[in-house]
C-alpha cells in the first residue's frame, strides 16, 4: 500500500509536470499567455467573418504594417461598401515580423478572406528538397489552402508576364499589387548638393561619396534599421544582384550543393563588400529598429540610408519637406551592357484568397474591386514604392517615375535564390549572417565569418547525408 | 478568552463532522468533476497528444496529410542539427533559468521581507507596485524594455554615453554579449512581484512571538532571518522555486517579443514555438524557418518536457532534504 501510494504520487507528479510542459505558454508564476498571433480587439477572431447590422458580409483583410497600404486600404473600404453593397471592408493590420504567424493562425481558424504574401521565394523543388524544409506559401498552395486565381476575369486587367514570375506551377495564387526595387539607397539631395557630391556608378564612387560625408564630419553618412536583422540581409542581396545581376539564381544552387565555397572569390566580394559598407553604417545601428528608420532619415541629417523603394511615403510623411532620391547600390565593376547600375526588383503586397475563407465571394469581389484601372492607378499613387503589374498605367508620383532609368533592365531578386541547408550552423544561416561582423559590433572579419560559414555548411551537409542514409 | 469560554462538549465541531461524514461519495466526485473535466480536456489531452504528434510529421495546417515517421524528429534534433549551436542552446536555456530562479527567488525575498515590516509606510502601496508588472502582458513588458534600451535614444544608451562617457555605447538589444542577459532582466523583473505575494505570505504567517522570544534571548536581525523566518517559509522557498524552474525553462513571449531569438538569445522553448509557428529562432542556431512543423515542435516539446521534469524532480529532492535540516 505505500509503494503503491509513492508510485501513484509519483505518476500524477509526472502527469502534472508534463500537462505544464506541453499545455503551459509560458509562465513564471501562474499568468495566463495569449494564443500566438491572437489580436484580442480583433473582432474576426470571435466572430469569424461575420455581418454588421445591414447584413453587409465583412471582408477580412490581413496585411503588414505600411503606413501607406494600410491607410489607402481603409479610405476605398467605403467606395467598395457603396460598389459592392453586400460587402463592407476590414482592414486587419500586424507588424511585419509577425505577419507569417498571424497568416498561419487565422488560415486554421478560417477567419480571413484575404491575406498578404510577398514574394513566393526558395520553393523546395527536386534538386533541394533533401536540403531544405518546404516554404510556407509552398505549404499552403499543397495542401489546397490557396485558391487558384489563374482564369479569374481580374488577372485579365494585369501583365500577365509580370503576375507569372510569382507563379507555382505555372498557377496563380495570388494577386501582385507592384513590384518594388530593393536594392537602393536613398540619399539627401540637399546634402549630396551641399557636399559636391553625384550619385555614384560603381563601388569605389559610392566608398568615395562614403568618404566625403565622412570627412565633413557634420552628417551621419548611412543608416539602415538593422534591428530587424532581414534590412541586412536585403542589403546582402543587394550587393549579390550588383554585381552578378541573374547569375545569382546558380551561385545559389551552387553555395546549396557545394560547388561553391564561401570563400570562393565570388562571394568573398560580398563579404568584403558588406563589410566596408557596414563600417560607414551610424554606430549604434543594429540597435536602430526598422520602423524608426526612416523616420531618422527624414530628420535631414543622414546623407544616406538603405531600404527599399516602398519606404518613400514613410519618409515623406516623417518630413513632407525633404528632397531625397534613389539610386541602386552600384557592384564593383561597370555593367557590361554599359547601363547604369540597374534595380533588382521583387514581388511586393500580393493577394490571396485561403480556400477556407468564410467569405470567399466577398475575396473576389474585393479584388475584382481594387483591379479596376482607376481604382489601381490610385492606390499606386498613393502608395507611391511600388512600380505597376498592370499595362498602361501613368503614375503620377515623381519618386516613382524616378526610377524609370534603374528598370531598364532590372535584375532577379536575390533573396529568392540563396539557401541554407537545413541545420545549418549559426554562422551559415540566413542571408550570410552579417551582423558577427567586426564592423556591425561582432567578433569575426569578413574572411572568419566565411570560412566559418562554410564549415557550418559542411556539417550540415554531413548531417544530412547521415540522416537520409 | 472567547477560546475559553467555550468548552468542548458546547463545541458545534462533532455535528458538522457527523453531516460531513454522511455526505455521499457521489456528490464529492460530482463537485470535483469540473475540475477533472477541465484538466482532463485542457491539460492532460493535449500532453498526451503532444506526445503522440511528436512521431508523426503533422504540419498545423488544417486538413493536412499526415504520417507516423517514427523517431525521425528526435533524430533530426540531436543529429540534424549543429551540434555546436544546439549546446550553446542547451546552455542558455540552463542558464535562463538558473538566472531566473535564483536572482528572482532573491530578490522576491528581499523585497517581501522589506514590505512585511509593520511600521514602513506605504508599504501596501509599493507592494502593488512590485506586483504590478506581474499583470503585465508580455507585449507590454516588450515594449518597455526596448523603450530602455533602445538605441540611440533610450535612457540605458544615454546613461552609457552621458554619464559613463563611453563614445560608441553598445544596443544592448543588438549585441551578443548584452542581448541575453537584457532579456532574463525583463524575465525576472516581470515576475519577481508574483514570487514576492508568496513569499508575504508566507511571512505573515509567522507568529510574532517567536520573533520576540528570539530577540529577548539576544538574537540579533540575521540570525532571526536563518533560525526563524527561512525555516518557517521554506515550503513557499521549494514553491516559488519550482514555479520560477518550470516557466523560466518553458518561457519565450519575452524572447520573442524582445529580440525574436535572434543575437543568441533563442532557448529552448523559444525553438518550439518558432518551429511550430515560424519565424526567427526555431533552430539552435537562431535561423529562421517557416514554422508548420508542429509534429518536429512537439518532439522538442517532449525534449523539453524530459529537461523540465529532470531539474524538477531533482531540484525537489534537493529542496526536501533542505527542509528536512531546517
Amino acid at each position: 500500500m505505500k509503494h503503491l501510494r509513492k508510485i501513484l504520487c509519483m505518476l500524477m507528479a509526472v502527469v502534472m509536470v508534463a500537462a505544464l510542459t506541453a499545455c503551459s505558454g509560458g509562465t513564471t508564476g501562474g499568468k495566463a499567455t495569449p494564443a500566438p498571433g491572437a489580436d484580442a480587439n480583433d473582432p474576426a477572431q470571435t466572430n469569424g467573418s461575420g455581418s454588421d447590422a445591414s447584413g453587409a458580409k465583412s471582408v477580412e483583410v490581413l496585411t503588414w504594417s505600411n503606413a501607406a497600404t494600410v491607410e489607402y486600404l481603409k479610405s476605398i473600404a467605403d467606395a467598395f461598401h457603396t460598389a459592392y453593397p453586400d460587402y463592407t471592408l476590414s482592414v486587419n493590420e500586424v507588424p511585419s515580423a509577425e505577419i507569417d504567424q498571424v497568416i498561419q493562425t487565422r488560415i486554421s481558424a478560417a477567419n480571413v478572406d484575404i491575406v498578404s504574401f510577398q514574394t513566393f521565394s526558395k520553393p523546395q523543388q527536386d534538386w533541394n528538397k533533401a536540403s531544405i524544409d518546404k516554404p510556407a506559401w509552398q505549404q499552403y498552395i499543397d495542401e489546397g489552402l490557396l485558391l487558384d486565381l489563374t482564369d479569374k476575369d481580374f488577372v485579365k486587367n494585369y501583365n500577365l508576364d509580370t503576375l507569372m514570375g510569382n507563379a507555382y506551377n505555372d498557377r496563380l495564387y495570388s494577386l501582385n499589387m507592384g513590384t518594388v526595387a530593393y536594392n537602393g539607397l536613398f540619399y539627401n539631395k540637399a546634402i549630396f548638393t551641399e557636399l559636391g557630391l553625384t550619385v555614384p556608378k560603381t563601388w569605389d564612387e559610392f566608398i568615395a561619396v562614403c568618404e566625403a560625408v565622412k570627412a565633413d564630419g557634420k552628417y551621419s553618412v548611412l543608416s539602415a534599421g538593422a534591428a530587424d536583422q532581414w534590412p541586412l540581409n536585403m542589403f546582402a542581396n543587394a550587393i549579390l544582384s550588383g554585381n552578378y545581376g541573374d547569375d545569382v539564381e546558380q551561385i545559389g544552387m551552387k553555395l546549396l550543393t557545394g560547388e561553391m565555397k564561401h570563400t570562393d572569390p565570388e562571394i568573398m566580394l560580398v563579404y568584403n563588400c558588406m563589410e566596408q559598407f557596414a563600417s560607414y553604417l551610424e554606430p549604434g545601428v543594429t540597435g536602430i529598429a526598422y520602423s524608426d528608420a526612416p523616420g531618422r532619415f527624414a530628420a535631414g541629417n543622414m546623407a544616406m540610408y538603405a531600404d527599399g523603394s516602398w519606404s518613400a511615403p514613410d519618409i515623406l510623411k516623417a518630413n513632407p519637406d525633404i528632397e531625397f532620391g534613389y539610386f541602386p547600390l552600384p557592384g564593383v565593376a561597370a555593367r557590361a551592357d554599359g547601363l547604369d547600375p540597374q534595380y533588382a526588383i521583387k514581388y511586393d503586397l500580393s493577394f490571396a484568397v485561403p480556400s477556407n475563407a468564410p467569405n470567399q465571394d466577398g475575396a473576389l469581389m474585393f479584388l475584382t474591386y481594387i483591379s479596376q484601372k482607376d481604382v489601381y492607378t490610385a492606390f499606386l499613387n498613393k502608395v507611391a514604392g511600388f512600380s505597376s503589374t498592370q499595362d498602361g498605367v501613368t503614375l503620377e508620383n515623381d519618386f516613382l517615375n524616378s526610377l524609370m532609368p534603374g528598370l531598364q533592365k532590372p535584375c532577379l531578386n536575390a533573396e529568392m535564390y540563396i539557401y541554407s541547408p537545413k541545420g545549418v550552423g549559426e554562422y551559415g544561416s540566413g542571408q550570410f549572417s552579417f551582423l558577427y561582423l567586426k564592423t556591425l559590433g561582432g567578433p569575426l572579419t569578413a574572411a572568419e565569418l566565411a570560412q566559418k560559414a562554410d564549415e557550418d555548411f559542411d556539417t550540415a551537409r554531413k548531417a544530412l547525408e547521415s540522416l537520409n542514409n | 478568552m472567547e477560546g475559553n469560554a467555550k468548552s468542548p462538549a458546547a463545541s458545534p465541531m462533532p455535528k458538522r463532522r457527523r453531516h460531513i461524514r454522511t455526505f455521499p461519495v457521489w456528490v464529492v466526485f460530482l463537485c470535483m468533476l469540473p475540475g477533472i473535466l477541465h484538466y482532463t480536456i485542457f491539460r492532460l489531452f493535449p500532453s498526451t497528444m503532444t506526445a503522440v504528434l511528436s512521431f508523426t510529421d503533422i504540419s498545423g495546417i488544417p486538413g493536412s496529410s499526415w504520417q507516423w515517421i517514427g523517431w525521425a524528429n528526435y533524430k533530426e534534433f540531436f543529429i540534424l542539427q549543429n551540434i555546436r549551436d544546439l549546446k550553446a542552446a542547451l546552455g542558455r536555456t540552463a542558464i535562463y533559468s538558473l538566472s531566473v530562479t535564483l536572482i528572482q527567488n532573491a530578490l522576491a525575498l528581499l523585497m517581501a521581507v522589506i514590505l512585511n515590516g509593520k511600521f514602513l509606510k506605504g508599504r501596501n502601496f509599493a507592494r502593488a507596485v512590485y506586483f504590478m508588472p506581474v499583470i503585465l502582458g508580455a507585449a507590454v513588458v516588450s515594449t518597455i524594455w526596448k523603450l530602455i534600451f533602445s538605441t540611440p535614444t533610450g535612457p540605458i544608451y544615454l546613461f552609457m554615453k552621458n554619464v559613463l562617457g563611453m563614445e560608441n555605447p553598445p544596443a544592448i538589444l543588438s549585441s551578443y554579449s548584452y542581448a541575453f542577459p537584457a532579456v532574463i532582466a525583463a524575465q525576472i523583473w516581470q515576475n519577481m512581484g508574483y514570487s514576492m505575494v508568496i513569499f508575504l505570505a508566507a511571512l505573515q504567517n509567522i507568529s510574532a512571538d517567536l520573533y520576540e522570544a528570539a530577540y529577548i534571548d539576544g538574537a540579533n536581525e540575521w540570525q532571526v532571518f536563518w533560525k526563524i523566518t527561512l525555516p518557517l517559509i521554506w515550503s513557499a522557498v521549494t514553491v516559488n522555486t519550482l514555479l520560477a524552474i518550470i516557466g523560466s525553462l518553458q518561457s519565450f513571449e519575452l524572447i520573442m517579443t524582445i529580440t525574436r531569438g535572434n543575437f543568441n538569445t533563442s532557448t529552448l522553448g523559444m525553438m518550439v514555438f518558432a518551429t511550430a509557428f515560424g519565424g526567427n529562432g526555431a533552430t539552435a542556431s537562431g535561423g529562421t524557418v517557416a514554422g508548420m512543423r508542429q509534429g518536429y515542435a512537439a518532439a522538442e516539446s517532449m525534449v523539453l518536457f524530459v529537461g523540465v521534469l529532470v531539474v524538477t524532480v531533482i531540484s525537489q529532492a534537493i529542496m526536501k532534504r533542505m527542509e528536512a535540516d531546517q
